[in-house]
């Protein structure tokens, strides 16, 4: 564990803080996306938590920071948003986002290889949830309705991906250790 | 026992030594104060005591600190946790644990004390800290002078025989502040502790001392024993008020900015904040709100501000045409206790350009203006540079800058000595006289009296939400 | 909000936090294994029966049936839509949009509304209601700081139980700051509703600087108070079953196995 500094571990306990925050109106307003299924995940769950999570993996800069993050937001969201069924999808997010950061090391801090992160990302959460999440609770979705919601989250998690980016980059010369 | 031989640390990116051939000896039970002028290396100094310098911030080290005998080079800082204990200014920065018990038993957890070791170490610190009846307490609804003392609490806590405070009441009010020092005497005084103590609020903390150091330029340029504490200057010097060349007779008769009239509101938990002010405030006067925390006047400057509405009475500004809101309105300027809740862009001038957002000219205009109020507010060749590489004070300054660019009609400050040293208190009160001088009204909320007395033309002071006196 | 702390005395309250978290997790995975509508009925009867122990305050009974309502009108509407058997077509349906309809019909394969998709929709709220009310039950009767020792003792490394307390911590001060900043730089009246990405950079700016360092000062705080991320934390909060939870895990253990017996029937397997 000495892998992260003292300033890291309390950075990244910090952004799961952030992302529970930030995902405070999303959460609740679960429930309520089910009846606007294209819209209303991408908005509620892509942006705020993308921009958080792309904010500390670009401050840290060391792989296993996003899905900490994630773990951290996903778990203390629990009294926000009720259920444990999220903690997954985050997971796998953050998972995905640290093995990008592992393939392309350096290579990943450049406008590009963010916004190719960002729509990984989105993409991600998108299917998770349709075809993961709300089968959990017993809902069927057809592929269709799958298919109309990519497009604007993508758009949107890449430009998430990219503020958080930026926000990171600001933050990581401020970071000591 | 501290003993310095020859130490001198230049910070990595630092241009010059923070810490010059420093060479001191401080002895057990020993009560230390340190002054000097911000970036003298007072806390340079105190970080060296348990080994932050060198091992968490990294430059460059001559000479050896030795501390009961062992080398700070040789120990990591999380080894000298049981000898020297560290206080600093933030109090929430320092707080890691949902309540006040846990937080104080947060140092025992990480050295692997087992429970029934640490049980009695958290209740000797809580009664040393006057905490056991807010031990449950969470910490985000402490006061600044409860959080400060959960943090000494849980320096305690590890026993360490040497203490060292780094500013410890700069962002408290009045009563905090009193809280934290007789908390220090009493470690000095009855638990025989060895205090450093950093403060520039000398003139209280002066007659507790042993010994008084001052330093300039990472030098120690005075050692003083009590007989010669007379010759030490303290309190703040602030710039004296010019009188106003007739300010109040341009035009005749007086015109008032603001003026509220039998203004009651209350938070929506029902908490009351102001009972029934009426204040009438004349263009360009420099009106000063002091009180207790509680007292209301914070919520009384947003009253006025337009951020809030009250509930019966009213708020008219003059000044503001019947259509604009007087909330998001910049004719009305407001500054907030951190300038750092408001920077937003990663140079100076945009930043400062980003205030007149709504009130567009052409790129031209905008240059000359930020350029002009730049040399207002002392800040002259900064355009290029982040905002993140000034000093506190300067980003102050900055967020000045960011409000009075619209050219507002009135600004409403609150408590602007927050978290600031003597010299940028200086520089910032100068640089607000020179606003009031052009005929720009100031309502500034403070709780530091001497600061009112000097710079304001009218002190109004509330208690419980009303004005009495 | 809905899921907070209730800071009574009950018999749910007095559990192990473990047990409690054990319970989440037995009611998650019957609620995604069970495929008997009468079944999941019962798991959720079963898991508001807890309910009648804790006294929760009206407001909150309140706000949470009704977000019980609006997930339960979102599972009808969108599987009343949305529902196919696996015959291919419910028994009775109208179409809203047929497949013949000009580009949407062959894209979609035709949108339609039935009862049957409404009632499955109805019987498939139970799953996340039944997770929501084990869910609710855990937190509100049990402080976070003490679900953090609970995890620590069902194997979390205790530096991560560490970031989670720390995280929990800050939550509410991180809330009152983006308060502080959203209102400051409203007074400067550059935040415009109808620029919400800007909006966002605006008020995020400032408060993930902010926070940073925040984690610099506390970094150093940590370490000067002796914190060592290579070393085991030990922990001033403590926790211990007691006769209670003998009780919860012996009713645990009837449901469950009731409920797997009739799993297992349904199956075939019995």
């Amino acid at each position: 564990m000495r892998y992260f500094s003292t300033s890291d571990i309390i950075a990244i306990s910090m952004f799961g803080a952030l992302g529970v925050i930030v995902g405070f109106l999303g959460n609740i307003l679960h429930g309520a996306s089910s009846i606007v299924p294209f819209i209303g995940p991408a908005i509620l769950h892509t942006v705020p938590q993308g921009i958080v999570l792309f904010a500390c993996l670009s401050t840290i800069r060391k792989p296993g920071a996003a899905t900490l993050q994630c773990f951290i937001a996903s778990i203390v969201s629990m009294p926000l948003m009720g259920a444990p069924l999220f903690i997954i999808s985050y997971l796998v997010q953050g998972i995905a986002l640290d093995s990008a950061y592992v393939i392309l090391g350096d290579r990943m801090w450049n406008r590009v290889a963010i916004s190719i992160n960002g729509a990984i990302f989105a993409t991600i959460g998108v299917i998770l949830l349709f075809y993961v999440v709300l089968p959990m609770q017993g809902l069927v979705m057809p592929f269709y309705v799958v298919l109309l919601s990519l497009p604007i989250n993508i758009a949107l998690g890449i430009v998430a991906a990219l503020i958080g980016y930026r926000l990171g980059t600001r933050a990581s010369s401020a970071l000591i250790g | 026992m501290i003993e310095f031989s020859h130490f001198s640390f230049t910070y990595r990116h630092g241009k010059r030594r923070a810490l010059d051939d420093i060479t001191l000896s401080i002895q057990d039970g020993e009560f230390v104060i340190v002054a000097g002028p911000s970036g003298c290396g007072k806390s340079t100094l105190c970080l060296s005591f348990n080994g932050i310098i060198p091992h968490m911030l990294h430059g460059s080290m001559e000479g050896e600190v030795r501390v009961n005998n062992r080398n700070t080079h040789n120990f990591e800082v999380r080894d000298l946790a049981g000898e020297v204990g560290i206080v600093f200014q933030n109090p929430d920065n320092q707080i890691f644990a949902m309540t006040v018990e846990e937080d104080v038993a947060f140092g025992p957890e990480n050295i692997g004390m087992s429970r029934e070791d640490m049980i009695p170490k958290v209740e000797d610190a809580l009664s040393l800290a006057g905490l056991q009846s807010c031990r449950k307490r969470p910490v985000h609804r402490l006061s600044g002078g409860q959080k400060q003392r959960t943090a000494i609490a849980g320096i305690y806590a590890l026993s360490p025989d040497i203490l060292v405070f780094d500013e410890p009441t700069a962002d408290l009010d009045p009563s905090g502040t009193q809280e934290v020092f007789d908390t220090i005497r009493y470690l000095h005084k009855k638990e025989g502790k060895t205090i450093i103590l950093i403060e520039h609020k000398l003139k209280t903390v002066l007659p507790y001392a042993d010994r008084l150091l001052f330093m300039n330029e990472g030098k120690i340029t005075h050692d003083l024993v009590p007989d010669e504490f007379g010759q030490a200057r303290s309190g703040v010097a602030y710039p004296s008020r010019k009188p106003k060349p007739g300010h109040s007779i341009i035009n005749g008769s007086p015109k008032p900015a603001i003026i509220l009239d039998d203004v009651h509101y209350h938070y929506p938990d029902g908490t009351p904040a102001v009972n029934g002010v009426s204040l009438e405030i004349i263009t360009s006067e420099f009106v000063a709100i002091t009180g207790e925390n509680g007292s209301g006047k914070s919520t009384l400057g947003m009253l006025m501000k337009g951020m809030l509405k009250p509930d019966t009475g009213t708020v008219k500004i003059p000044v503001l045409q019947k259509d604009q809101v007087p909330g998001t309105s910049t004719k009305i300027g407001y500054l907030f206790q951190n300038p750092d809740d408001q920077i937003v862009m990663d140079r100076v001038d945009k930043e400062i350009a980003c205030g007149l957002h709504q009130n567009t000219g052409n790129s031209r205009q905008v240059a000359e203006k930020v350029r002009r109020v730049m040399d207002m507010t002392g800040l002259p060749d900064f355009e290029d540079r982040d905002p993140n590489t000034l000093s506190r004070g300067e980003r102050q300054r900055l967020a000045v800058a960011s409000i009075i660019v619209t050219e507002p009609e009135i600004l409403i400050f609150d408590e602007p000595t927050t978290g600031q040293d003597t010299e940028n208190l200086a520089r910032l009160m100068n640089c607000i006289v020179n606003i009031n001088g052009q005929h720009t009204t100031m309502v500034m909320i403070t709780h530091d009296l001497d600061l009112a007395h000097a710079c304001a033309d009218r002190i109004i002071v509330m208690k419980e939400g009303r004005i009495v006196g | 909000m809905i899921f907070e702390y209730v800071g009574k005395e009950s018999f749910v309250h007095r559990l192990d936090p473990r047990t409690k978290i054990i319970w989440l997790f037995v009611v998650t995975i019957f609620a995604i294994a069970l495929r008997q509508p009468l079944l999941l009925v019962l798991l959720f009867v079963s898991s508001v029966i807890p309910f009648l122990f804790i006294k929760v305050p009206k407001k909150q009974v309140i706000a949470l049936i009704f977000l019980y309502m609006l997930i339960t009108a979102g599972a009808i509407i969108s599987q009343a839509l949305f529902y196919r058997p696996l015959t291919g077509l419910p028994e009775e349906y109208t179409w809203i949009i047929p497949p013949d309809f000009p580009v949407i019909g062959p894209f979609t394969g035709g949108i339609l509304i039935s009862m049957e998709g409404a009632i499955y929709g109805f019987i498939q709220a139970f799953r996340i209601l039944a997770i929501l009310n084990a869910s609710a039950m855990m937190v509100m009767t049990t402080p976070l700081n003490r679900l953090i020792v609970g995890m620590r003792k069902m194997g979390i490394p205790s530096t991560l139980a560490f970031m989670l307390s720390t995280a929990v911590r800050f939550v509410p001060t991180l809330m009152d700051e983006y308060q502080t900043i959203f209102t400051a730089q409203n007074a400067r009246g550059i935040l415009n509703k109808w620029h919400p990405l800007q909006l966002i950079e605006y008020t995020f700016t400032p408060l993930v600087l902010n926070s940073v360092r925040r984690c610099n000062q506390l970094a150093l705080a940590a370490e000067s108070r002796g914190f060592d991320s290579g070393c085991i934390r030990t922990s001033y909060v403590s926790i211990a079953f007691s006769y209670r939870d003998v009780i919860a895990f012996i009713v645990m253990g009837a449901i469950s196995t009731g409920l797997t017996v009739s799993l297992f029937h349904y199956w075939g397997l019995i």
